[in-house]
């Protein structure tokens, strides 16, 4: 039974875990090779379903283990000591992190110019331009989505500009932040990035 | 008492909600400073945890910083927040009689 060369859309469909339905739009938008018998009737490789379980296989591992590039973080603090904190702790976790750094405000934004980052991370309290005068300005011209924005700040939690940004939607870590807080957010950013990457879409189309 | 401003009667009140005000900034601005560096303490501790190289001796007493850095932090919140609380309730005294103060 296991060693048949042709199968029939229910026996792909169940091989792949996924609906019939799955299976013909696979074969429509030729992620699988299909031919039709001349009863009507679809016939699929079983080598092409197995060459796509492996596939599917690799990207399950990919994404708890390492993702297809480093993520991008431009980090933007004042406190030098906090600059050298996180910079330790992102290069000793498990999976490739690219790390930009700014001093205030108005050097995040040319940093923010110069590559967009997968996830930026900035205080509030600056000299110079601070954080919230940086995300206004980044909202206004649309340089990064808020979903990229995660804001660390010793500030009051219920000072009015970190309700402010609480209210419209922002992440909002408190200090002392804990460096398992960090950790998530990284995570929780790549996934999100590693869902948006073309390569996962056969195992979204389910 | 030392101050030795003298204020007519009618001006007290909107000073001493002036004053009330420059203090609770003030009060935030330390609150601000104090976390800071305690984020730097809490968080070298964690980053030298995950080192492998050390000696129970050495991770004993990094787990002793960090038991005391985090009763620091809890100790600092505890008196921020009472702290907050008597700035309103002092902030409430100074604007009750004076309607015409703009609602924070």
């Amino acid at each position: 039974m296991t060693d048949k060369k042709v199968l029939s859309s229910a026996e792909a469909a169940r091989r792949l875990g996924v609906s019939l339905r799955t299976v013909q739009l696979w074969v429509e938008q030729d992620i699988l090779p299909a031919w039709k018998t001349p009863g009507g009737h679809r016939r699929i490789p079983a080598e092409a379903v197995a060459e796509l379980i492996a596939q599917q296989n690799a990207q399950v591992n990919g994404q708890t283990e390492k993702s297809a590039g480093p993520l991008r973080i431009l980090l933007v603090e004042d406190e030098g000591y906090l600059r050298k904190l996180y910079a330790r702790y992102l290069h000793s976790l498990p999976y490739p992190v690219e790390l930009e750094v700014a001093e205030d405000g108005f050097q995040g934004l040319i940093k923010l110019g110069q590559a967009k980052p997968d996830l930026l991370i900035t205080d509030l309290m600056m000299p110079g331009m601070d954080g919230v005068e940086m995300i206004r300005t980044i909202r206004r011209g649309k340089y990064l989505d808020d979903a990229h924005i995660a804001v660390v700040t010793a500030m009051d939690p219920s000072a009015t500009e970190v309700e402010a940004l609480r209210d419209s939607g922002l992440q909002i870590l408190h200090k002392p932040l804990l460096m398992e807080d960090l950790k998530a957010l990284i995570e929780r950013r790549m996934q999100q990035t590693n869902n948006c990457s073309p390569a996962a879409t056969p195992v979204n189309a389910r | 008492m030392t101050d030795t401003r003298s204020t007519p009667p009618t001006a007290e009140l909107p000073d001493a909600a002036r004053a009330c005000q420059a203090l609770a900034t003030r009060f935030a601005q330390t609150a601000h400073d104090l976390r800071t560096p305690l984020n730097a303490i809490l968080g070298f501790v964690q980053v030298l945890q995950l080192e492998g190289s050390l000696s129970d001796d050495q991770l004993d007493s990094l787990s002793e910083i960090d038991r005391a850095a985090r009763l620091l932090n809890s100790r600092l919140e505890t008196s921020f927040s009472a702290m907050r609380e008597e700035l309103e309730a002092i902030a409430s005294l100074s604007q009750a009689p004076a309607p015409q103060n703009p609602s924070a």
